[in-house]
């Protein structure tokens, strides 16, 4: 338990672990003055098209939209700022040299890489809270609760008191997407003694597997059910009116099967691994 | 010193694709030595230590550490073992107590801020105790590496180039601290080191390796220190000297003649009979002295 302590201690010691803190609460309070200064440009950019079909009555520029608005625009980014901190988790200490006096201490390897995975699962829960929290939060403090609008396919309007549940599940399901890229990261920076190189090679990867995901050839779309990043937006399936649960399903097995992948992966190059750095 | 074997390796090799690092390297280490660790850079000697603190795997050869194979029960082994491989390196943006903290979990002790300030003090720390070790210098981070590789108390030391980065007043800390160590708290200390004349001075068994394998081993005074001096001799009339001590029958192995020096290889105990026999022969002898024997040594055979 101690070494999991310690773990986490040290990514918190590390500047780098609160830059994403730090831009999701800038980009956060910006897109809220935008908001709250500009609700109906807002509310005409998320309604777009459907202003000739439908009118629309009541206050919808409130939290429940904010909040939503934000995960729409940030989720993309998000696996940015994770793998700036999950990709410098091991390589960082093999950059640093401090591996040479950890490793030669009587701990396990595998100790060492499970408690590395449990500090950047932590990282991973703690920056998707501050998130919703941040915009959650400071949506209902600011504009107030209210019925949410969701343009996808449909139209869908929630209920303003059957909104918080599925973004809950929605942030849950996002933990878990992220957690896969943490994982892809933590991998890769078991592998590559630099963590620039680590951290550069995971955002690549995610680029071209979500350009895979999202591109419809015959052969890749073969592929594309078993790539993690076609269900980095699976968390929009929690505003449906009608929850495909067992598609939720599959895609949590999926998404876990990949961060048990990496992790075993991790564990074998790492028990391997020479430490000549 | 005791006859006990603390480190026992026999057929080490290692490679790095087709850099052979350690090749068949045999090498003993007994209980209460300070055993130096010589070779020149990329002998192998990081390597060899490296593999005896599992971090890096050999491809095969035995290594017996306290009587056990190292790979039986790596963790007992590493529990009796502090080590400063390389520089040592920290988590610089926390202070050095909590490095220490930190670094004690991994070796499963809880120890009190007291007992950390107490190893820190004992090597000259204990005013930065909670300066960020990224403020400390080279030789800060050394003594640093001390405290950390102590902190369990160990019965094997490694400490890997120990002197580098320290003034001569931490050099000569450093040294009286590694004697103490070994003669106060009884720990076996091996040091891989380039300061020749610190070996020389505190080890009591060596090595010396080169491209991988051992060149010699053994006890220091018997490895360097009698047998085969190089003595340089200023005379008045050198190359007469030169001549007469070559066709002489003292008991020397070699003589040469460089600018108005005469160099002698011979035993520590040929010198007397040496300067008697210059001065016999009407010679002024202005002075003897002993060339690094250590140095000499280890230039010859690597």
């Amino acid at each position: 338990m101690r070494l999991y302590l310690i773990e986490i201690y040290k990514v918190f010691t590390r500047r780098r672990s609160y830059i994403g803190f730090a831009a999701i609460f800038f980009v956060v309070i910006l897109l809220l003055l935008a908001v709250n200064y500009e609700g109906k440009a807002v509310l005409d950019f998320v309604t777009k098209n459907l202003k000739d079909a439908f009118s629309f009555q009541g206050n919808l520029v409130n939290g429940n939209l904010f909040a939503h608005i934000v995960l729409r625009s940030l989720w993309v980014h998000i696996p940015l700022l994770v793998v700036m901190v999950t990709g410098d988790l091991v390589s960082g200490e093999y950059e640093s040299g401090t591996f040479r006096m950890v490793l030669s201490r009587p701990v396990s390897r595998f100790t060492i890489i499970t408690s590395k995975f449990v500090a950047g699962t932590i990282y991973v829960v703690l920056i998707v809270l501050f998130l919703a929290v941040m915009s959650l939060g400071l949506g209902y403090i600011f504009l107030g609760n209210g019925d949410l609008l969701v343009t996808k396919d449909t139209i869908n309007i929630f209920n303003a008191d059957d909104t918080l549940w599925r973004f809950a599940l929605a942030y849950l399901f996002g933990i878990l997407s992220m957690l896969t890229v943490a994982a892809l990261s933590m991998f890769l920076s078991t592998v590559f003694d630099n963590s620039i190189t680590a951290i550069l090679s995971s955002l690549a990867i995610v680029i071209v597997l979500t350009f895979l995901s999202t591109f419809s050839v015959p052969v890749i779309v073969y592929i594309r059910p078993f790539l993690f990043t076609t269900y980095m937006s699976g968390w929009q399936a929690f505003f449906d009116f009608s929850i495909n649960y067992q598609q939720i399903l599959i895609e949590v097995i999926v998404l876990l099967v990949h961060i048990i992948t990496f992790y075993l992966l991790s564990l074998f190059v790492f028990l391997k691994k020479d430490i000549l750095t | 010193m005791s006859s006990e074997s603390i480190v026992k390796i026999r057929g080490l090799f290692k490679n790095f694709d087709d850099l052979i690092a350690v090749n068949n390297l045999d090498m003993d280490v007994r209980k209460g030595d300070i055993y130096g660790f010589l070779g020149p850079n990329g002998s192998g000697k990081s390597t060899t230590i490296k593999v005896l603190l599992t971090l890096v795997k050999p491809e095969r050869g035995s290594i017996k550490v306290f009587d056990e194979e190292l790979n039986q029960n790596p963790k007992k082994i590493l529990s009796r073992i502090g080590a400063i491989v390389e520089k040592p390196s920290f988590y610089e943006r926390i202070s050095a107590i909590k490095n220490l903290e930190v670094l004690s979990a991994y070796s499963g002790i809880k120890k009190t801020k007291e007992e950390f300030l107490k190893f820190l003090k004992l090597v000259g720390l204990e005013d930065r105790a909670h300066s960020q070790v990224k403020t400390y210098s080279s030789g800060m981070k050394q003594r640093l590496g001390i405290a950390q590789s102590i902190m369990h108390q160990p019965d094997l030391l490694i400490l890997d180039e120990p002197f580098a980065g320290l003034d001569p007043q931490g050099v000569r800390d450093m040294r009286k601290l590694i004697k103490a160590l070994n003669s106060e708290k009884d720990m076996t200390i091996i040091i891989s080191s380039h300061q020749l004349d610190e070996i020389e001075s505190i080890a009591n068994r060596m090595i010396i390796i080169n491209r991988g394998s051992a060149v010699c081993e053994g006890n220091v005074s018997e490895i360097v220190g009698r047998k085969n001096l190089t003595v340089r001799i200023e005379v008045d009339l050198p190359e007469d000297a030169y001549k007469k001590l070559k066709s002489s029958r003292l008991p020397i192995k070699g003589v040469s003649l460089e600018g108005n020096v005469l160099k002698v290889i011979c035993a520590h105990e040929a010198i007397p009979f040496i300067n008697q026999y210059l001065h016999l022969s009407g010679f002024l002898v202005f002075g003897i002295s002993k060339e690094k024997a250590l140095e000499n040594y280890y230039l010859t055979y690597t």
